[in-house]
């Protein structure tokens, strides 16, 4: 499975990078929104986890950005975020094409786990 | 509107004391009315009653609209003060969920990795890196940890810092090497519902009140015109402030 990290956090990076990578996966990492969005026109990805809370252009800008291109649909988008995001705020971005929203902090194993379902 | 009312409070203490100072230079008689301004007569009881009341009347209406407006500018201080309060406990509580999700990685790779290295397997050597390499990891998140605590605990409920703390004391006890240099490790999954229940107590003692998107509202507006100086992203600056006071 491909999937793009976009978070700013590089030791979170570096650790999915090992544990996703050790389990089969291909996983490719960008510490920025802008980055990530050049990368997602690109190439093509499974899933993207996104976190929201980014300096400069925040995960809510790369959504917004890929809604206005059109390639929200062409891969399954995953907020992965620390911030405390309300219920009814996740539930409006689901409505808007986001896929689902994992809170950190996570166990690998779980994340790993819910990542599998979602290509299912 | 100051410069009037100043204006006016001046007029009227000159008329005041200038009448004053004319009518004391005269005698009182029978033609001075009692509401009279000339030359001769002696200010009335009453005229000095109205013409403290107009003063009076002036310098409250002043004081009051100082005051009003001090007061509007207070509460613009304190609402930004609030903000800003906000924002850094955002900040912090992002933060510290960052390291403990870096932090349970880290654990958790060790604790999948410490079986291989025990059992002999092959590219020990490979596997011991790993390990060290998580070790350092761990090592630098709880740094981290206690720096976001000491800078930003003033944002912070003191009995969230206190479990935090503990929390830090027990991996960073568990996770050493023995005397031997033999890996020790914590239990990771008491150590992870740990982490799981601190997040929860977080949640309940600094509840999501305002919405991410507006918390994040300067960044999207900052995206759109990236060149204007004055909308520099407060998350941006806090985060450069916090960098620069844990270098110091």
């Amino acid at each position: 499975m491909k999937i793009l990290g976009i978070d700013d956090n590089t030791d979170i990076n570096e650790l999915l990078d090992t544990v996703l990578n050790g389990s089969g996966h291909e996983f490719t990492y960008v510490t920025n929104g802008t980055e990530g969005l050049k990368l997602i026109r690109e190439k093509k990805f499974d899933i993207v986890l996104l976190d929201l809370a980014m300096p400069e252009f925040s995960g809510f800008d790369v959504r917004n950005s890929l809604l206005k291109e059109g390639l929200l649909s062409k891969q399954k988008v995953i907020l992965f975020t620390a911030s405390s995001v309300l219920d009814s705020e996740i539930e409006e971005l689901i409505k808007k094409g986001v896929n689902s929203c994992i809170r950190k902090p996570v166990d690998v194993d779980f994340l790993i786990e819910k990542l599998e379902q979602l290509q299912i | 509107m100051i410069v009037l009312c100043i204006i006016m409070v001046f007029l009227a203490q000159s008329l005041y004391f200038g009448n004053q100072v004319v009518a004391a230079s005269s005698t009182a008689n029978d033609d001075c009315p009692i509401f009279s301004i000339k030359y001769g007569c002696d200010l009335s009881a009453w005229f000095h009653l109205i013409i403290d009341g107009a003063i009076a009347a002036f310098l409250g209406v002043f004081f009051h609209h100082l005051a009003h407006k001090q007061g509007l500018r207070l509460k613009k201080i304190v609402e930004e003060h609030d903000a800003m309060k906000k924002r850094r406990r955002e900040f912090a509580i992002q933060s510290l969920k960052n390291n403990f999700t870096s932090l349970l990685f880290s654990m958790s790779l060790i604790n999948k990795l410490e079986p291989a290295y025990t059992s002999g397997a092959k590219n020990t050597n490979n596997i011991k890196d790993q390990i060290n390499r998580n070790y350092e990891i761990i090592s630098r998140v709880i740094n981290e940890i206690k720096n976001t605590l000491l800078f930003l605990n003033d944002v912070l409920e003191p009995q969230i810092i206190n479990d935090v703390n503990r929390l830090c004391q027990t991996i960073n006890q568990g996770y050493v090497k023995d005397e031997n240099k033999q890996l020790r490790s914590n239990d990771y999954t008491e150590t992870k519902n740990k982490i799981i229940g601190l997040c929860k107590s977080f949640d309940e003692l600094h509840p999501a009140v305002v919405p991410v998107q507006q918390l994040f509202q300067s960044t999207s507006s900052k995206s759109q015109s990236n060149s204007h100086p004055q909308r520099k992203l407060i998350y941006e600056e806090i985060a450069v402030y916090c960098k620069r006071l844990f270098k110091m």
